[in-house]
């Protein structure tokens, strides 16, 4: 085997190449050079292609691993080389910590399920700023589960749902609770001009406690009313209905 | 900030003759398109020169040699 090294490539911008002389004959045995993506328009991959004489792709030998724009690579292209690295390398991930101090991006496409299991370990998705962060379920469904614990959802501002289609609050065993913490209160209105309307109904009655203010319906134009139907009160068990005046005074007492 | 070495695998014994092409360049791996931008540097090729065409074995021509037998 005769060796020989062949340089003076010079720089040049992507694609750089070498045409075979005519009294050349060779095997390449490796070709290392540095990929400079200082001012790359993206992510690349250093790459080495064999053209024949007629302008034929006889090889092109791409690294499996992209490098990032901005990021630069020395790369050896050799045969039956292994193409993995196990080096802490910016724009490369690995086993342990990775450490990314030249703002690389992570992206993940899969054409199958994407599975992240802590096995009993802690998983933190965190912006770590004023990002936005989006999970989004383009046509399935979007679910949040946990069986044994409390899910939370603290929003400083606020926290907006808004399906297209009906909004259920549920729960199974306990109690169905929404609380105005701090003197704040809290709302339930159908959408003006649309004729929401809003339902009460549970199998075990319908309690309305107006603790220190009392109980104030505001109805603009009808008051209570029944335009339909008799407007009933039933009173059981020998109890009366009562209606006072403004001091407290029993105006109207009727007795069941 | 240094450039990340990484090795790549290349498709071996591949005779490269007059008006080869060797080319190094950076594609796009969604697209198999050049990226601008990259600047290739510092390169340096081995090849082995060796690859000379196989002569054919030599074929005997020597004379049969003719036996002379008395009668």
């Amino acid at each position: 085997m005769a060796e020989t090294q062949v340089l003076g490539w010079g720089t040049h911008a992507a694609p750089s190449q070498r045409v075979t002389k005519d009294t050349e004959d060779f095997v390449i045995l490796a070709i290392n050079a540095t990929f400079d993506g200082t001012a790359a328009a993206g992510a690349f991959l250093p790459c080495v292609e064999i053209v024949s004489d007629a302008g034929e792709i006889v090889a092109r030998c791409p690294a499996d691993a992209t490098v990032a724009a901005g990021s630069s690579a020395e790369a050896t292209f050799a045969p039956f080389l292994r193409s993995s690295s196990t080096t802490d390398l910016a724009g490369f991930l690995h086993w342990g910590t990775n450490t990314d101090s030249s703002a690389l991006g992570l992206t993940l496409n899969a054409n199958a399920a994407v599975s992240v299991n802590g096995n009993a370990h802690a998983i933190s998705v965190d912006t770590g700023g004023a990002a936005n962060l989006s999970l989004y379920a383009n046509i399935g469904n979007f679910s949040l589960g946990n069986f044994w614990n409390t899910i939370s959802c603290n929003g400083s501002t606020s926290i907006d749902v808004v399906p297209i289609g009906q909004l259920n609050l549920g729960s199974t065993t306990g109690a169905t609770a929404i609380t105005g913490l701090h003197d704040s209160s809290w709302t339930l209105s159908g959408a003006a001009g649309t004729g929401g309307k809003l339902t009460l109904n549970t199998d075990g009655g319908v309690a309305i406690s107006g603790g220190n203010t009392g109980v104030v319906i505001d109805a603009a134009s009808h008051g209570i009313s029944s335009p339909a139907a008799d407007v009933v009160v039933n009173t059981q068990n020998g109890r009366t209905f009562t209606v006072n005046d403004h001091s407290g005074n029993p105006i109207l007492v009727l007795t069941g | 900030m240094a450039a990340a070495p990484i090795k790549v695998p290349l498709a071996p014994d591949i005779s490269c003759v007059g008006g080869y092409i060797v080319r190094l360049t950076a594609l796009d791996a969604t697209t198999g398109a050049t990226v601008a931008g990259v600047v290739v540097s510092s390169v340096s090729m081995q090849v082995d020169t060796s690859d000379e065409p196989v002569e054919p074995e030599a074929i005997d021509v020597t004379p049969p040699v003719l036996l002379h037998v008395p009668g």
